[in-house]
């Protein structure tokens, strides 16, 4: 009796699918990407990245099979859903959103609120709250009908691979719609994206701009190669976006939160006025915050310890001296990011550190917190940032080839 | 030859009264713990418990007294024929509905999330025809198959908790207190009612032989149910933080959509899937089984299965009273108190007068 009664009740859960969710592989189209912008005529412009499934290289013996492997559809729509209907008039098979992996939003739509939008995926049983998301500077819908990524042969892991690079470089912080949703509705912290942008030095359109300086997508120094890049974070007030962060304010915002891995610094180089020199660098530490209240409003402590490596100059290390004198440099080039951060963010009344998490902890009931109304108190928030910056090691030389003197 | 009486053990029964307090967290009745204890919800899962276990404890102790006995067995001694009647049909519409409820939002929460096209007429169908066929087998078959089913189970809820894990921050489980310690206190008898299926062992405790130390292991089953609720609630409240976290209708099974490990290694919820229907299978079952266990033992039955069939169709009809998914949410939510205070507390009231009643006599 037993072993029938557990084969009987586990054979009936497969037949819940029944007849009607049968749904063969070969008659569905995955679209692996969308972009989503403020519409013209409907509520939404979307374009639909398909991947052309019988064109992708699989394998070391895929060979070469053709340069396509993904095609845009590009629809307007008063719903994501609609959109995808109105693309699926293009197609002979059914759309399904079951394995898309990235959504970009423009910057337009960002900006008046992404409340409808959220509403919107996060009902929809086929959307994974695990694809990332992006904010894009400009039309999304443009940078997914520009963005091209030779070396990837998949587009199936584009947004996985581009989430990779983010982990690796921190050049913009690895955050999927799940980050989005649950920060959007979270009194304590604001949601942050990362920024893609289009480069119109590469597209011919203008000249590159004249800097190498810390930049937001969009403004890289590049001629040529894709015209989309990725680089900055979009900072949310809630549902809104609000501003953008540049690359090394985005490693000092990571920082702050505790989530920088390693990641890479150019800053002046303090022996040769006018040059860089770069670093890798990682957090030893957590932060160290501590929080507390004043007549004024609440104010934050925080300590920031870093270990870095380098990776260019010219100096002899063996010196103590100059390897304190960098140790200083690097450090008052980390703080200056992470007090342009705290200034920008503090000023739009955004706080995508999370310090309103580090309050609620202090109130002993949800509506002593909600009294407090933190979003009130974040331009009125003080915060004290000591940093350490630990350089350990200088790559294979430690000092300059010797050059020959003549006497 | 006559054919031996199934029996079972005490610690058997506990593993499967825990399995059917432990079901639910794949249900959305998961949600009247977070909304009674906001930030504190885990804190209220294991209170309700305890306070459970508290009510419980004294059924069981009188039940050590009555070899071959269950809670029906306490109603006859302590309130009469009539009493145990009118306990049995009561049991039977509570058991009938509730367990309608739960048959009807497993269905709405399968169409919601996986089988968008699948009538509900068969999803409802199929698994109350997997609890009928449970529930027309034995008690001693039912209680050693949830002993069996509960290490899968929770090896299952353990993957969704460890795989969602690092979604969340652990401040979001601040302010400590959620609500405050008085409306943390006042919503105990609402969670409490999450227990409500710590009534079935005390259903089930005829085929125990041994009854020494039977209190103490019916008391394990809403204590051990409380620390798989406060496990589950304190990973939910990190993942889906509140208050937006109420509004998810199954927390556990979009947790178990997040559950990711690298581009080879996600869409795991399909085994998640399986575990949640199966475990449904067997707690209709079982509530099917009690009730006509009862309907039996009052009406002076032969055989429990007559009352299987007549039962599940009740139960049937019960599933499709609600209108929609958020009535049938809401349906759980709004009954849970009354079924709650007339499965656990009632019985505690009972098995205290029949305590006095048996007073004396010899066990």
């Amino acid at each position: 009796m037993k072993v029938r009664a557990v084969l009987v009740t586990l054979a009936l859960t497969f037949l819940l699918t029944g007849c009607w969710d049968r749904v063969e592989i070969e008659d569905q189209i995955f679209p692996i990407a969308i972009a989503v912008d403020k519409g013209v005529v409907h509520k939404y412009r979307m374009a639909v990245r398909i991947p052309m499934v019988g064109t992708i290289r699989t394998g070391m013996l895929g060979g070469e099979r053709s340069k396509t492997t993904s095609e845009i559809v590009t629809v307007e729509a008063e719903s994501v859903v609609q959109g995808i209907f109105t693309a699926n008039a293009t197609a002979t098979r059914r759309f399904t959103l079951r394995h898309l992996r990235g959504i970009a939003v423009g910057e337009d739509l960002a900006r008046e609120g992404l409340g409808d939008l959220y509403m919107e995926l996060s009902r929809n049983g086929e959307v994974r709250d695990t694809a990332a998301f992006f904010v894009v500077r400009g039309s999304a819908v443009e940078f997914l009908k520009l963005a091209r990524y030779p070396g990837e042969i998949n587009p199936g892991k584009l947004a996985e691979g581009l989430l990779l690079v983010e982990k690796h470089l921190h050049m913009s912080p690895p955050i999927r719609l799940q980050h989005m949703l649950n920060r959007s509705g979270l009194l304590g912290v604001d949601p942050f994206a990362p920024v893609f942008g289009i480069n119109r030095g590469v597209t011919g359109e203008s000249q590159p701009p004249g800097t190498t300086a810390s930049a937001i997508a969009g403004d890289l120094y590049r001629l040529d190669g894709n015209p989309a890049e990725l680089a900055g974070t979009g900072i949310f007030r809630d549902t809104r976006l609000v501003g953008y962060l540049t690359v090394d304010e985005t490693q000092a915002l990571l920082a702050l939160r505790g989530e920088m891995g390693k990641a890479y610094m150019t800053f002046p180089d303090p022996f040769r006025p006018g040059d860089k020199i770069q670093i890798r660098f990682h957090q030893e530490n957590k932060p160290k915050v501590r929080p507390s209240f004043n007549g004024q409003g609440p104010q934050v402590t925080i300590r920031l310890l870093f270990e870095g490596e380098v990776l260019s100059g010219t100096e002899n290390f063996w010196d103590p001296a100059v390897r304190r004198r960098l140790e200083e440099a690097a450090r008052h080039h980390m703080e200056q990011q992470v007090q342009s951060v705290l200034a920008k963010t503090i000023k739009w009344g955004a706080d995508p550190v999370g310090f309103g998490l580090r309050f609620r902890s202090r109130f002993a009931t949800w509506d002593d917190w909600s009294r407090y109304h933190w979003r009130t108190q974040v331009p009125k928030l003080k915060v004290t940032v000591t940093s350490e910056m630990r350089i350990r090691r200088f790559g294979l030389t430690l000092a300059p080839l010797q050059q020959k003197q003549e006497k | 030859m006559a054919k031996p009486k199934l029996a079972y053990g005490s610690r058997s029964l506990a593993a499967f009264g825990t399995l059917m307090v432990a079901v639910q967290v794949f249900h959305p009745a998961m949600l009247s713990i977070l909304q009674a204890g906001e930030t504190a919800a885990w804190l209220s899962a294991l209170l309700s418990a305890v306070l459970t276990a508290l009510l419980v404890w004294p059924v069981g102790k009188v039940l050590e007294r009555i070899p071959g006995g269950n809670v029906m067995d306490l109603v006859r001694i302590a309130l009469g024929d009539f009493g145990e009647i009118a306990a049995a049909l009561v049991l039977g519409a509570i058991i009938a509905h509730r367990g309608g409820i739960y048959l009807r939002e497993t269905s709405e929460m399968a169409t919601t999330a996986v089988f968008p096209h699948t009538p509900q007429t068969f999803g409802t169908t199929t698994i109350l025809l997997g609890a009928a066929y449970v529930a027309w087998g034995d008690g001693a078959s039912l209680v050693h198959h949830g002993r069996m089913v509960l290490f899968g189970f929770l090896c299952a809820v353990l993957l969704i908790l460890a795989g969602t894990f690092g979604w969340g921050e652990f401040r979001y489980l601040t302010p400590v207190l959620g609500p405050g310690l008085g409306k943390l206190l006042a919503g105990l008898p609402q969670v409490s009612s999450l227990y409500v299926a710590a009534l079935l062992p005390l259903l089930f405790a005829d085929g125990v032989e041994r009854r020494e130390g039977l209190a103490r292991w019916i008391s394990v089953v809403p204590l051990s149910g409380g620390i798989i609720f406060a496990a589950v609630v304190l990973v939910l409240l990190i993942v889906f933080p509140f208050p937006g976290g109420l509004n998810i209708g199954a927390p556990l099974h979009s947790a178990a959509r997040l559950v990711l490990g690298g581009r080879f290694f996600e869409r795991l919820e399909g085994f998640w899937l399986f575990a949640w229907v199966e475990t449904t299978i067997l707690l209709l079952g079982a509530m099917l089984m009690g009730a006509a266990t009862a309907f039996a033992k009052a009406f002076r039955m032969d055989r429990h299965r007559t009352a299987v069939l007549p039962l599940a169709a009740l139960m049937l009809t019960f599933a499709f009273f609600p209108h929609d998914q958020a009535e049938t949410i809401e349906a759980l939510h709004s009954s849970a108190f009354i079924a709650f205070v007339i499965m656990i507390p009632v019985p505690a009231v009972v098995a205290g007068i029949a305590y006095l009643r048996l007073r004396g006599r010899p066990s």
